[in-house]
């Protein structure tokens, strides 16, 4: 083995140990559950931001709320649906994947398909140029022909 | 005379110039008549002239506070700095409409001047379109749409106004992003014109994508440079500690950057093996409808956004002028598909032009993610009634997968051959890139980094800064063996020579800077928020702040309540004083936070809340937010290659040789 | 090929301006409620004038008008004669006026009770949690709570004296039948 096989074979090793140490479930503190809650709710007084990012005392209110609920014991699901009661689908950042709005979550990954397909489609080794061209170019070609000095 | 009259006049003289400009310019173009273009020409500085006259003038009005126009009584005020009242030419919708219409009267003098000489008939035509766009333009500031101009009566007039809006007061940085986002905006009209008179002309050749290629390069670098501008300012003067947040406005800015970036990698594989061209004329158009889609957006009122304005006429107008521009774009593209089709296949997957279609599906798909995530719950809401929200959890998890994907092209792109690699240059080219990433996947762990997405960041970094460095050693190399030069000469030769390909390089190291602070800013932010009385303390990961007091500042247009911190600990001495804003004309305060920059963390401090009377206590929101300078300092990286980008390589100089004959001839030296 | 990208692009580009038309039905500012309809969130808050509480459960069969306000807030100054004719009419009957402080302080708060003499029972609701589960917004704003305990209605922004006894009434008349 060259030297340049094994540095790349060791690279490759030493990536996946770390990409497998990275993705290793971390324990999840109540500090990091209300984060997380929070980060998925919108500010209703602010324009978008979520209630983890906002100032405002509204938001500072939730997250007091959802920091209760957190201690008490509550699911992430039922913190979020106690939101949704009083201020609709609108408090939640993004649709919930198994919700009829949960179309949005597909809609990237077709495009990536759909678009990966297409270009693996057209990339092939590359073959030899076909013989016909289209009548402008063969006018184009004619013109370059003539007006060339022997 | 007034600054109203004035303006107004200059406006109404100007719309039926430009009817004018492109009536001569198409038959100019149609008829190839060169009288039709010098009047065409004529007509378009003429209408520049104009159009600045209109916004000199408003600048007037504005700066001698002069309240008989509706513009100035609801955007200035009195006690409104200099400074603030000029630059409140673009702080409402009417002014900004303006400030547009005089930077496309600038694009049509360019291209009617520069343009059609290099390229007559394309150019030409070319102009033709651009007259139409700014007829348009001068349409909406002639009629109630975006009449800046329009007078109050004369017993309405105030005797003080408004003020602008406390949010575009509060930081001189307002002077610079809005001008440089419409720069790039605008700008990028000219490649578009360009596009649609080689589509009308049935062009065959390319050259008008060399032509418009510093155009195009222009634009998307003040948009760029415009984008991480706004984010700053969200950063720094919106003071909710963040820099994105995936406002309708900020994606109205994103999308046409991420087109007009794969057009420009894409456009390479045209001039190289004349393949792409549908994509590249589709992008164009896109780059361009999606600036349009984009003002509509946030002028409309449609979306509720941090740029909203509020709903007027200009709204079905704009929505007409955008399916215009799709119409017009699309229909010339369909019409010409079967000219414009490759022939040919791509080539290996493994070759810079498949690298290049695939950035282009990349790039394309994180547009169109970004597209529906902001007109989504429009169409939701307009369909069925349901009020939903998408924001910053959806973007985050869809967009950071397709960056990650598009930084490894980033990486393997430029050292892929032409046509494909066999395995040894594969093996030549990416052994050191792929050990600097394990190497930059150990920096992420080691510095303590969870999740799958930032360790990746990381690798990825530390691949395309691997690649970029060896490109660099490579071609200093090859000019200390070929020329004998030393090596910083080499090193700037390489730019002189070939400052495309070179500031290229730049332009990806300055990417690389802003993923890497986005990753690490995102993931490993610490945030405490307290309640203290004077003289109390809180302590943030490992530093020690102090609520030293509160303090109020009146000033004649508005008054400060400041906390005074002092922060120490991690060797850091600071004195931050974070504070909330009263503007006497909005029922809000706004946040004004205090920030130390520093070249590892930022220190965030926000004021949330007080209470000055009696036992007098303060809400202070610390935030402890990694490498976000880098953030800025790579946006500046980015335009500095840009700018490298764009110089032009030195003149070819003849040198005379004597040739072992009687003739002494001159040839052109490489 | 060609004829489906045609087919295609017509489609999309109308598709996108019909919907981008339609958006111009709606204002983004008007975001309708969660909490109409559904069974009044119950709370006991302190009172602002007393050492007593203010809670739901005490009112039950009654009809609650719910108005949540605030010192600083403009509107509610505006709006309080028509909450003060409102109680004068209806105070000892089977409808009953409640105020709850939004954000504030409770010294604040009593100053403005005791500024514009208003009497009807108001609390504090300190930690904002009781205006959170009924979807407020900001203040002022009123909810119409009926004798069967749902949220019949609900008023964002000062409120007139005709929406305030419209709903008064259409709530007296749905309880006595």
């Amino acid at each position: 083995m060259t030297a340049r096989r094994l540095a790349l074979l060791g690279a490759a090793v030493v990536m996946a140990a770390a990409l497998a140490w990275a993705a290793r479930p971390q324990p999840v503190s109540a500090a990091d559950r209300v984060d997380r809650i929070a980060a998925e709710l919108r500010c209703p007084v602010c324009q978008g931001l979520s209630v983890a990012d906002s100032p405002s005392e509204t938001a500072r209110s939730m997250r007091a709320l959802v920091a209760q609920r957190v201690a008490e014991g509550r699911t992430d699901d039922e913190i979020r649906a106690e939101f949704v009661r009083s201020y609709g689908d609108w408090i939640l950042l993004s649709p919930p994947l198994l919700s009829p709005n949960g179309l949005v979550w597909l809609a990237p990954l077709a495009a990536i398909a759909f678009g990966a397909w297409l270009a693996w489609r057209r990339a092939r080794a590359p073959a030899l140029m076909p013989a016909e061209i289209s009548p402008a170019e063969r006018a184009e070609l004619e013109a370059l022909v003539a007006a060339d000095e022997p | 005379m007034s600054w109203g009259d004035i303006g107004a006049g200059a406006l109404r003289a100007a719309l039926p110039l430009a009817l004018w400009g492109l009536g001569s310019a198409a038959y100019a173009g149609w008829k190839r008549d060169a009288r039709a273009l010098l009047s065409a020409r004529a007509v378009a500085i003429a209408a520049f002239v104009l159009v600045l006259v209109a916004d000199l003038a408003m600048v007037g009005a504005l700066v001698t506070h002069d309240f008989s126009l509706v513009y100035v009584a609801e955007n200035n005020a009195r006690e409104t700095p200099l400074f603030y009242s000029a630059i409140s030419l673009w702080a409402a919708l009417a002014g900004s409409i303006l400030l547009w219409t005089l930077v496309l009267a600038g694009a049509a003098v360019y291209v009617a001047v520069r343009g059609t000489r290099s390229l007559p008939r394309l150019a030409t035509v070319a102009l033709a379109v651009l007259f139409a766009m700014l007829s348009f333009f001068l349409l909406l500031v002639t009629t109630a749409a975006a009449d800046p101009f329009t007078r109050l009566a004369a017993d309405q007039i105030p005797g003080d106004g408004n003020g602008p809006n406390p949010l575009l007061q509060n930081h001189p940085l307002m002077a610079l992003h809005p001008p440089l986002l419409y720069l790039g905006y605008v700008l990028t009209s000219i490649p578009f014109a360009y596009a649609i008179a080689a589509l009308i002309l049935g062009e065959t050749t390319d050259r008008w994508l060399t032509e418009t290629r510093k155009a195009a390069l222009t634009s998307w670098a003040l948009l760029g440079v415009g984008i991480v501008a706004g984010a700053w300012w969200s950063y720094a003067v919106l003071g909710w500690g963040g820099y994105w947040a995936w406002d309708p406005v900020e994606n109205a800015a994103i999308m046409p950057w991420l087109t007009a970036t794969a057009y420009l990698h894409s456009v390479m594989v045209e001039e190289k093996r004349r393949l792409l061209r549908t994509w590249n004329i589709a992008l164009v158009i896109a780059t361009f409808a999606l600036t349009i889609l984009g003002t509509f957006l946030t002028r409309s009122g449609v979306v509720n956004s941090v740029h909203s304005f509020t709903q007027s006429a200009i709204g079905p107008l704009l929505l007409g002028y955008f399916v215009a521009i799709l119409v017009l774009g699309v229909g010339l593209l369909l019409y010409r598909l079967d000219d414009l089709a490759d022939r040919g296949p791509i080539g290996a997957p493994l070759s810079r032009e498949a690298i290049f279609l695939f950035q282009n599906v990349l790039f394309v798909a994180a547009t169109l993610t970004i597209l529906l995530g902001t007109l989504y719950p429009l169409i939701a809401e307009a369909l069925s009634g349901a009020q939903l929200s998408i924001g910053g959890p959806y973007f985050d998890r869809v967009e950071v997968p397709i960056g990650l994907a598009l930084l490894f092209l980033m990486g393997i792109g430029p050292q892929l051959p032409w046509h494909g690699a066999s395995r040894a240059t594969l093996e030549r080219q990416f052994t050191a890139p792929l050990v600097a990433a394990a190497f930059g996947a150990v920096v992420a762990i080691v510095t303590g980094l969870t999740g799958v997405a930032p360790v990746l960041t990381y690798a990825l970094a530390a691949f395309v800064t691997a690649t970029v460095v060896q490109e660099f050693g490579r071609g200093i190399r090859a000019r200390r063996t070929l020329h004998g030069e030393a090596p910083m000469a080499a090193f700037v030769s390489l730019f002189r020579r070939n400052g495309r390909r070179y500031g290229g390089y730049v332009v990806h190291l300055g990417i690389v800077m802003v993923v890497v602070a986005i990753g690490t800013s995102q993931a490993r932010t610490v945030e405490l928020e307290q309640t203290l009385a004077p003289g109390d303390a809180m302590d943030v990961a490992g530093y020690h702040v102090v609520l030293a007091g509160l303090r109020d500042v009146a000033e004649p247009q508005r008054a400060t309540t400041f906390a005074d911190l002092v922060i120490t600990g991690n060797g850091a001495s600071e004195h931050l004083h974070p504070g909330l804003v009263q503007y006497p004309n909005s029922a809000q305060a706004i946040g004004s936070p205090g920030v130390a920059a520093g070249s590892r963390s930022d220190i965030y401090t926000i004021l949330t809340a007080y209470d000055g009377r009696g036992e007098a206590w303060a809400t202070i929101r610390v935030r402890i937010i990694p490498l976000v300078s880098w953030l800025w300092a790579g946006g500046a990286v980015v335009g500095l290659g840009a700018l490298l980008a764009a110089w032009p390589p030195p003149k070819r100089r003849p040198i005379t040789m004597v040739v072992p004959s009687t003739q002494v001839s001159t040839v052109p030296a490489k | 090929m060609t004829r489906i990208a045609r087919y295609a692009a017509v489609v999309l580009i109308l598709g996108l301006a019909v919907t981008l038309t339609l958006a111009f039905r709606r204002d983004p500012h008007d975001i309708k409620t969660g909490t109409v309809g559904k069974p009044a969130p119950a709370f006991t808050l302190p009172s602002l004038t007393d050492a007593s509480t203010v809670s739901l459960d005490a009112y039950k069969g009654k009809i609650v008008v719910l108005n949540f306000w605030s010192s600083w807030c403009v509107p509610c100054k505006e709006e309080n004669p028509a909450l003060v004719d409102a109680w004068e009419r209806y105070r000892g009957t089977d409808v009953v006026l409640i105020g709850i402080v939004f954000q504030d302080t409770a010294d604040a708060a009593r100053d403005y009770t005791a500024r514009l003499g208003n009497t009807w029972p108001s609390a504090v609701d300190d930690d904002g949690h009781v205006a959170l589960g009924y979807g407020v917004f900001g203040p002022p704003e009123t909810y119409f709570i009926g004798a069967d305990g749902v949220i019949a209605g609900r008023h964002i922004g000062p409120i007139d004296e005709q929406t305030l006894l419209t709903g008064i009434e259409t709530l007296r008349k749905a309880a006595r039948q």
